[in-house]
């Protein structure tokens, strides 16, 4: 094996020790693991979006809800399996990304007016669905019990931690092979100049919203996903900003924009929040979200492109003052 | 429905506009001059709304005589934020500056749910519970005097941002910020500035008004999204439009709430906001 690509494979070894290990620990964790999987799954769905077209989007609970009431209303109404609404879940997100894109593009509003549009749709959608009754307005709607694999329902946990690696590792093939194919580099070249891209003829309208409705169909999965483990969905849960606020910031801290970056963050960040939660959480109530939001801060402080960034920029330090040494030794 | 309780509504709109005006001018302010779009916006108001709980718990003051003092903590606040975290990260861009409040977001809800716990609190002042009688209206004290407050506060900073030096620099800088610069406008100074006058509005807004709303840690997303509809109707980064839109917002939740309940007129806004975007995405008062 060459050295260049012994370089892109360690990622991936370190990931699959990573991610393998919870199944050889203790059982307590496979909660913890799952949710920690749940948000890689997330975030790497977001960064197509955030990171790689560099469009500020706070609607993605849109897309999650989309696909967990979609799968969930389904199961109910007609009896129809999980595995199937998943699919019918993330045609509804694609649809959603694809008009968002449409509706927020058209016009070359300021790139922050993304963000405003997308944030006010999503409390339309977060209203909505807490108000309505056909989606179980605030209460929301519990799946029918069926207990069976065939109907995305599993005995234990660690079967679920499988499934949600697996879409972990099909969103990761994904993004990398987004990285090398066309639509990915229109896609950066939009984010990184969006008035040059355009002058080379690249249809940045149609990217975009390419982008949008892949990233939220990803998104719709997990959202099916989430309402399969815990088997119900509720507004709160599935259609509230602040789980798209948590998931911005957990991919902020990673590196906004890389492959591995919404894997990082996620993967230090939840179980950090636990094992917080864990320490603290039972002296006063609130104080480990405290010591959680302010050590999120000082990250974005110190590094704002995330810690992969500040990785590499110190890698690039260390080696300039290597070359600077050996070039002062000769 | 009778005419009168429509009327009502509409005063009563006008008045929570009003305060949402102010919420959205100070917001503006810090956007026009650095391009950052302030999440946090909410949460630093109803950081000063539990700041009046907290003094009216330990000393009795009222939120009256709160609101002067919260003015120059939350001015002197803003400016120590800014030079400390904001402007540090707004180097990186005006996206870092975005998930950066986006923390601070989480911080301060956090830190409120630590100190104040979960539970719903009300704040009395001298003037809850009375009523200013105008028949056919009925109007409450508080919030009248918080209306009026914001109203006269929102006119003071639309005057400063008119008519003097500082207002120019504000001015200058969001028109073109290298010209501002090189004209001799010490950017960063006035940035900070911007900043501690835009958080310390809040401070002094938010125990004005606090009599109109029932503090809970979270309640700082709601209110940052309100800002940001205003801001965004009346035209991002137009000073007017923000007093305008604040008081469209208000009149339309207040009359919508009436006629179709409170989960419709909640969407309001937000309807209006897709709208204005569909169809004036550069705001009602933008410019093209």
């Amino acid at each position: 094996m060459s050295k260049q690509s012994l370089r892109a494979a360690w990622p991936w070894l370190a990931f699959v020790v990573v991610a393998l290990a919870p199944l050889a620990l203790s059982s307590s964790w496979v909660n913890v693991a799952i949710m920690t999987m749940l948000f890689v799954y997330f975030c790497i769905a977001w960064n197509i979006v955030g990171g790689i077209a560099g469009q500020f989007c706070i609607g993605h609970s849109l897309f999650l809800a989309a696909g967990a009431y979609t799968s969930t209303l389904l199961a109910i109404h007609f009896g129809l399996t999980p595995w199937v609404g998943m699919f019918a879940g993330a045609a509804v997100a694609a649809v959603m990304g694809v008009f968002v894109a449409w509706l927020s593009f058209r016009y070359a509003l300021p790139p922050l007016s993304f963000a405003l549009v997308t944030i006010a749709l999503a409390m339309l959608g977060y209203l909505a669905l807490s108000s309505m009754d056909f989606f179980g307005a605030s209460r929301g709607l519990t799946l029918p019990m069926r207990g069976t694999p065939a109907a995305y329902q599993f005995r234990n946990d660690s079967t679920y931690y499988i499934v949600i690696l697996a879409h972990v590792a099909m969103a990761l093939g994904l993004t990398i092979w987004l990285y090398g194919t066309r639509v990915g580099l229109y896609l950066r070249a939009l984010r990184d100049n969006e008035r040059a891209a355009r002058a080379i003829g690249i249809p940045v309208l149609k990217y975009k919203m390419l982008a949008m409705g892949l990233s939220g169909a990803l998104m719709a999965f997990g959202g099916t996903f989430y309402a399969q483990y815990l088997q119900y969905v509720e507004p709160r849960t599935f259609a509230n900003i602040n789980i798209v606020i948590e998931i911005i910031l957990f991919t902020v801290v990673g590196s906004v924009g890389t492959v591995w970056g919404p894997v990082v963050g996620p993967l230090l960040l939840v179980p950090a929040g636990e094992w917080l939660r864990h320490a603290f959480g039972g002296s006063v109530p609130g104080i480990h979200l405290l010591i959680y939001g302010v050590l999120l801060v000082v990250v974005i402080r110190f590094a704002p492109d995330g810690l992969l960034g500040a990785l590499a920029r110190a890698r690039q330090a260390l080696r300039a003052r290597r070359a600077e040494q050996e070039s002062s030794a000769q | 429905m009778s005419l009168d309780v429509l009327l009502q509504a509409t005063v009563q709109g006008l008045q929570m506009g009003a305060i949402y005006a102010l919420i959205a001018l100070s917001l503006t302010l810090i956007f026009s001059v650095g391009g950052l779009l302030n999440f946090a916006h909410g949460d630093f108001l109803a950081l000063a709304m539990y700041g009046a709980f907290a003094l009216y718990q330990a000393f009795h003051m009222d939120a009256y005589w709160a609101a002067p003092l919260l003015f120059f903590v939350f001015f002197a606040l803003g400016m120590l934020l800014f030079r400390r975290l904001v402007q540090p990260v707004l180097a990186a861009g005006v996206l870092a500056g975005a998930q950066l409040t986006l923390g601070l977001v989480f911080v301060q809800e956090s830190a409120l749910l630590a100190v104040f716990g979960g539970d719903y609190l009300t704040v009395p002042t001298v003037l809850s519970n009375k009523n200013l009688v105008l028949p056919p209206l009925v109007m409450p004290w508080t919030l009248l005097v918080g209306a009026a407050l914001a109203a006269v506060l929102s006119v003071t900073l639309y005057v400063v941002l008119m008519r003097t030096d500082f207002g120019r620099q504000v001015r200058a800088i969001t028109q073109n910020r290298d010209a501002a610069a090189l004209m001799g406008i010490r950017i960063q100074r006035v940035q900070a500035i911007a900043f501690g006058v835009g958080i310390g509005l809040l401070g002094l807004t938010g125990p004005v008004v606090v009599a109109q709303f029932t503090l809970s840690p979270t309640m700082g997303l709601d209110l940052t999204l309100v800002a940001l509809i205003v801001m965004v109707i009346g035209g991002i980064g137009n000073f007017l439009g923000s007093m305008v839109g604040g008081l469209i917002i208000g009149v339309a939740e207040s009359v919508g709430s009436l006629l179709y309940g409170g989960t419709v007129g909640a969407m309001i806004p937000y309807a209006i906001l897709v709208f204005v975007l569909l169809f004036r995405p550069h705001g009602l008062l933008g410019e093209h």
